[in-house]
């Protein structure tokens, strides 16, 4: 008989809000898109110091921020292919 | 989440729709892990970039909801429902920040529209079924 113990509890039961959203992307896939995401970033902060309204500060600061934070976390992301340089 | 919100791509981006799904998966990951200051600052920057994308505000919306910001998440949950306005889990993220709130006008309306979509069959996430029911119980306790 199936059981149901050693299974951990479903997403719901641990928060009701979280399990309404959807499984997208793969974070996985980050790794690939490290070039254009650390150009980005640059570009980012560069907008950032320039930007004319505050709305654009903001907007911009809020993308480098983002951005920061997953070239952060690639950083140190252990490297799956076993390269060796 | 009804598939077409879910699926939603941002019309309003200099990122690919690919790019900005990724960086989404980055933040909900985090949210699951209770990395919710990271996963805010994944949610806001995907607002700004991707204004249209969704998925983003709901995961606003449960971070803000996260940590006890009751107003911010009702006004990224609203933000979400603005532009998908079938959008079942924008309807739930509304309903509980307005019971929150105590708006009761607000989460009975929405109650009802949910109601009406799941009779309809017109909603099968099993997912937001039950946070349906579990709302309405509160909705139902508080109005007594």
């Amino acid at each position: 008989m199936a059981s149901s113990i050693g299974r951990g509890p479903d997403s719901f039961s641990l928060s009701p809000l979280l399990s309404l959203l959807p499984a997208l992307g793969s974070v996985s896939r980050l790794e690939l898109l490290l070039s254009s995401l650390f150009a980005r970033s640059e570009t980012a902060e560069t907008l950032r110091e320039n930007a004319e309204s505050n709305e654009s500060q903001v907007r911009y600061a809020n993308e480098a921020a983002m951005l920061r934070h997953i070239l952060d976390w690639l950083a140190v992301q252990p490297n799956e292919e076993g390269d060796d340089e | 989440m009804s598939s077409d919100s879910a699926r939603q791509s941002p019309s309003r981006s200099s990122y690919s729709a690919d790019e900005v799904l990724d960086i989404y998966a980055l933040g909900k990951m985090w949210l699951e892990t209770g990395q919710i200051r990271k996963a805010e600052v994944i949610m806001q920057g995907l607002n700004s970039v991707a204004p249209d994308f969704v998925p983003a505000w709901l995961g606003m919306s449960v971070v803000q909801s996260t940590l006890g910001h009751i107003e911010a998440a009702l006004a990224a949950a609203q933000r979400a429902l603005k532009l998908d306005a079938q959008s079942a889990p924008a309807m739930m993220c509304v309903v509980v920040a307005s019971l929150n709130l105590h708006d009761m006008s607000t989460a009975g309306t929405l109650l009802g529209e949910v109601g009406d979509l799941i009779d309809a069959q017109k909603i099968s996430d099993p997912n937001v079924v039950r946070l349906y029911k579990m709302q309405l119980a509160r909705y139902q306790a508080k109005t007594r």
